[in-house]
């Protein structure tokens, strides 16, 4: 089995067979990044299509000086916001200065596998999601959201806010109703 | 749990399980984008590639090109020292010798290429005897396998391989006059560039005994020859095809004082635009360094023009405009004019004068390896010269300049140089110049004479017939 270093080499030098190899070997990954952007399966495909493209392309110019994963996600991720950007409108809320912050209800959460959440976070409204996503999943800070998404660090804040609110409220529904089916 | 936990629990496994036909479906969608990058990508290898390779082709063939004049001689030289030595066992021994009978025998080799190449050996006495002999300390004696030979040669000088060059013989009854035998000799085109002598030249008829100086001396002329013979060996003609451009700095001159308006007004509206020469020259070179040069040679001075202005049309005065101070009812008349319309004046006119020159030139060369520096001056014999445009006689009117003198007289000019010899025959040249035309350029007795000086710089190529 190739290493990481030697797959890079070989789809930096155009071999065709670890082209592959990447492909099979980190489809997975990016197609959890493209789902928590895109709005159905088959969007998520073309997505990660999309990706592993770009990635060809730019292969050449990757530098090992940070994770090959790290640099694959942040692909996926401006390919699915570009993506989003052009067949969504832009939806830019009114700043609200809400608490952030709060804590989960711990214990509905931790009975929650990492799918279920995932689920729930897609029912977002897109906008929310998004963030949600960047911020929270990502990783990305209020500032860079705003660059990416072109919005306010206070649209990105307040949008977050909402964001997890909602959540809050879909994950004790959710906890309600599978402890009343159980 | 806080977000920061849900976080790390989110990203915890971002692996989803995949199945081999999904991957292979992704894989077929962008297989052919993959091969369109992959062959875009070989491409641009490919065309870094050729372009490596022309330019690399390009490196060698301009340091062949640079180098193939003296790698001809070196390699000819090398072929005829180990010819030399070779063929020096064939040389035929018409004449014997006794061992014992006092000789001086002298050999000089000498040869240069573009690092000035020397080789000096010298024996002297067959015998043993020293006692004429007056060696310098800086001198070394030379063992050939004929333990009877001895020889000196200079320490800055390489020395050659003497074991396969025998002793030349010679008749008994011959050794009381000098002699010399040709032991080789450098050709190039027909043209015997150096040659390896051997001299016997009995010790009584010698004036003086072999010294250092005494080699040095030989050494120096036989250099000499060679460097002479070597660099030129096609002849000491040389054809040169000169162009250039120079900046023309005028300088006008009257007698009459009032024509000074006119000499600031054309300076205001005259400019000086970049002059052309063009030329053709033969050299013809002598050993010292010094060549005389004459030719021909076009030179274009060219101005611009450019004036424009306003003049009041004539007899159409329509009112008269004064200016008056009142002080205490006092008026006073300051100024005033006449109202006319007028008229603007445009004329943007290219004023030419042609020369056409015999250079009678002068100058000296140092030449050292495959570059040359020098310096030259002469007169340029002015042999036709045309002049074409208009000047300002006025602040309105112009006069044509058009005219066809037999000459202007001649132009002194003086000038450096370098050159550098590209291939056998062939060197190019960039010299920079000044010339001066004392007689003035304008027309006959016009009231202003205009005389010009010249700045600027030829390149061309030199040819050696």
């Amino acid at each position: 089995m190739l290493s990481e270093k030697q797959l890079i080499a070989d789809c930096q030098r155009g071999v065709k067979s670890s082209q592959y190899e990447l492909v099979r070997r980190y489809t997975g990954m990016l197609k959890t990044v493209c789902r928590r952007y895109a709005p159905d399966e088959s969007k998520v495909k073309d997505l990660v299509q999309e990706t592993f493209i770009r990635i060809f392309s730019n292969i050449e110019n990757y530098q090992p000086t940070g994770s090959f994963e790290g640099w694959m996600r942040r692909i996926a991720v401006r390919c699915s916001l570009q993506w989003l950007a052009k067949n969504y409108n832009k939806r830019e809320a009114q700043p609200e200065v809400m608490p952030e912050g709060q804590p989960l209800l711990p214990k509905a959460l931790e009975n929650l596998a990492v799918a279920e959440i995932h689920a729930l976070i897609a029912e977002l409204p897109y906008g929310y999601r998004t963030i949600f996503n960047l911020f929270v999943v990502e990783g990305y800070s209020h500032k860079e959201i705003g660059h990416i998404l072109n919005i306010t660090e206070s649209t990105s804040r307040s949008q977050l806010t909402r964001a997890k609110i909602i959540l809050q409220k879909k994950l004790k529904k959710y906890n309600t109703s599978k402890y009343k089916s159980a | 749990m806080n977000w920061d936990d849900l976080h790390q629990r989110l990203n915890k496994d971002t692996h989803e399980n995949v199945s081999s036909e999904e991957v292979d479906s992704i894989w077929s969608a962008i297989e052919p984008e993959v091969d369109r990058i992959n062959g875009r990508r070989r491409r641009k290898k490919v065309g870094w590639l050729f372009f490596a390779l022309v330019g690399m082709l390009a490196f060698a063939g301009g340091l062949f090109l640079m180098n193939l004049n003296s790698n001809e001689n070196s390699i000819a030289y090398q072929d005829k020292i180990k010819v030399s030595e070779t063929d020096s066992k064939k040389i035929p021994s018409e004449v014997t010798a006794s061992k014992d009978e006092k000789v001086a025998t002298q050999q000089t080799l000498s040869t240069k290429d573009n690092r000035t190449k020397k080789e000096t050996i010298i024996y002297n006495k067959k015998s043993a005897s020293n006692e004429d002999v007056d060696f310098k300390t800086t001198t070394k004696i030379i063992r050939t396998n004929n333990s009877t030979t001895r020889g000196i040669a200079s320490t800055n000088y390489k020395n050659i391989n003497t074991k396969n060059i025998q002793t030349p013989a010679f008749k008994e009854q011959e050794v009381k006059k000098p002699q010399t035998i040709i032991v080789d000799s450098y050709i190039n085109s027909n043209k015997t560039i150096a040659s390896v002598n051997r001299s016997f030249t009995p010790v009584e008829l010698l004036d003086r005994p072999f010294t250092g100086a005494v080699s040095e001396s030989l050494k120096i002329d036989f250099y000499n020859k060679i460097n002479n013979d070597a660099s030129k060996p096609e002849g000491r003609l040389t054809l040169e095809l000169l162009g250039g451009i120079s900046k023309a700095k005028r300088d006008f001159r009257t007698i009459d004082t009032s024509n000074q308006y006119i000499i600031d007004l054309r300076n205001e509206y005259e400019k000086s635009l970049v002059t052309h020469h063009a030329g053709i020259r033969l050299q013809w070179q002598f050993d010292n360094g010094v060549y005389l040069g004459t030719g021909a040679e076009r030179t274009a001075i060219r101005e611009l023009l450019d004036f424009q202005d306003e003049t009041p049309l004539p007899e159409t005065a329509q009112a008269i405009e004064r200016y008056a101070l009142k002080i205490s009812d006092n008026n006073r008349f300051v100024k005033g004019k006449l109202q006319e319309p007028e008229e603007p004046i445009v004329k943007k006119i290219y004023n030419s004068y042609n020369l056409w020159d015999v250079p009678l030139l002068l100058g000296f060369r140092q030449t050292k390896g495959k570059w040359s520096i020098g310096a030259e001056a002469g007169t340029f014999l002015n042999v036709h010269f045309r002049s074409k445009g208009e000047i300002l006689l006025s602040d309105a009117d112009f006069i044509d300049i058009n005219t066809t003198r037999r000459s202007v007289g001649f132009g002194l000019h003086t000038a450096g140089f370098a050159e550098r010899q590209l291939w056998n025959n062939l060197s190019i040249k960039a010299s920079p110049f000044i010339r001066y035309y004392p007689s003035s350029l304008a027309r006959l007795n016009f009231p202003i004479e205009q005389r010009y000086t010249l700045f600027g710089g030829n390149i061309g190529i030199i040819y050696k017939l």
